[in-house]
């Protein structure tokens, strides 16, 4: 799936504002969790028939 | 070029165009440079809560989808929870707020499925609601489905009960329609 980050660096929002320090969580454990438990939906329900049809 | 640089701009008023639509007041956040965390902080009577939006991207066998995580952060024990119950007298603008950031990441990663669960069986109702209220403005932009235990997931349908969403970004072939109203 072609799912990019366009990357311009900034956002279309104006209370959104980049912050390159952010800290990231990505590796903690809350959000590990919460990603491998939204997988076993995924894997056990499948994607929408719909929704695969509106990638293509 | 020109077409794509007013594809583009059209797209971004009418991001914003959802939000005030929407008349929703969000706080202001901050976004990690891969647009993949953002931040908060909420504001009331329970003082200064930050709250963190993480879109965690999750390989599946034959498809990739990026995994929407919502929690405080604890700065005491420098963990997130999503379980405690701030009662900051702004659900309404934290929704309003998450909802932005949903918009902006897909404004990021157009291609992305997202998939959400509240934490509790009561915050994915509230998310549900949520989705009910502003139904009428999401619906143009994102293709939003619910899951049931018995079908799936299915196209959502206001007054349904769902155990959890996926959302993807529409493609913007409405925008021809638009511009020509």
């Amino acid at each position: 799936m072609n799912s990019e980050n366009k990357q311009n660096g900034k956002s279309n929002n104006p209370k959104i504002v980049v912050n390159p320090n952010l800290e990231d969580h990505g590796n903690d454990p809350f959000f590990v969790k919460k990603a491998e438990a939204s997988k076993k939906v995924i894997e056990k329900y499948g994607l929408p028939k719909q929704l695969i049809a509106v990638k293509k | 070029m020109g077409v794509i640089a007013s594809t583009e701009l059209y797209r971004i008023i009418f991001q914003t165009e959802i939000i005030f639509q929407m008349n929703l007041e969000q706080y202001s956040v901050e976004a990690a440079k891969d647009f993949l965390e953002y931040n908060f902080y909420s504001e009331g009577p329970k003082g200064r809560i930050k709250k963190l939006i993480r879109f965690t991207k999750v390989e599946a066998p034959s498809f990739t989808f990026y995994n929407l995580g919502f929690g405080d952060w604890d700065d005491i024990t420098k963990t997130i929870n999503d379980f405690v119950i701030t009662n900051n007298r702004d659900a309404e603008r934290v929704l309003a707020t998450v909802s932005a950031t949903i918009v902006d990441f897909t404004d990021h990663y157009p291609n992305a499925f997202i998939y959400a669960e509240g934490s509790t069986i009561s915050r994915t109702r509230r998310y549900q609601m949520g989705i009910n209220k502003y139904w009428k403005e999401i619906e143009p932009v994102f293709d939003v489905f619910g899951l049931t235990e018995n079908e799936g997931f299915m196209p959502f349908e206001k007054g349904m009960n769902y155990l959890a969403f996926v959302a993807i970004r529409k493609k913007v072939n409405f925008i021809s329609e638009k511009m020509e109203g």
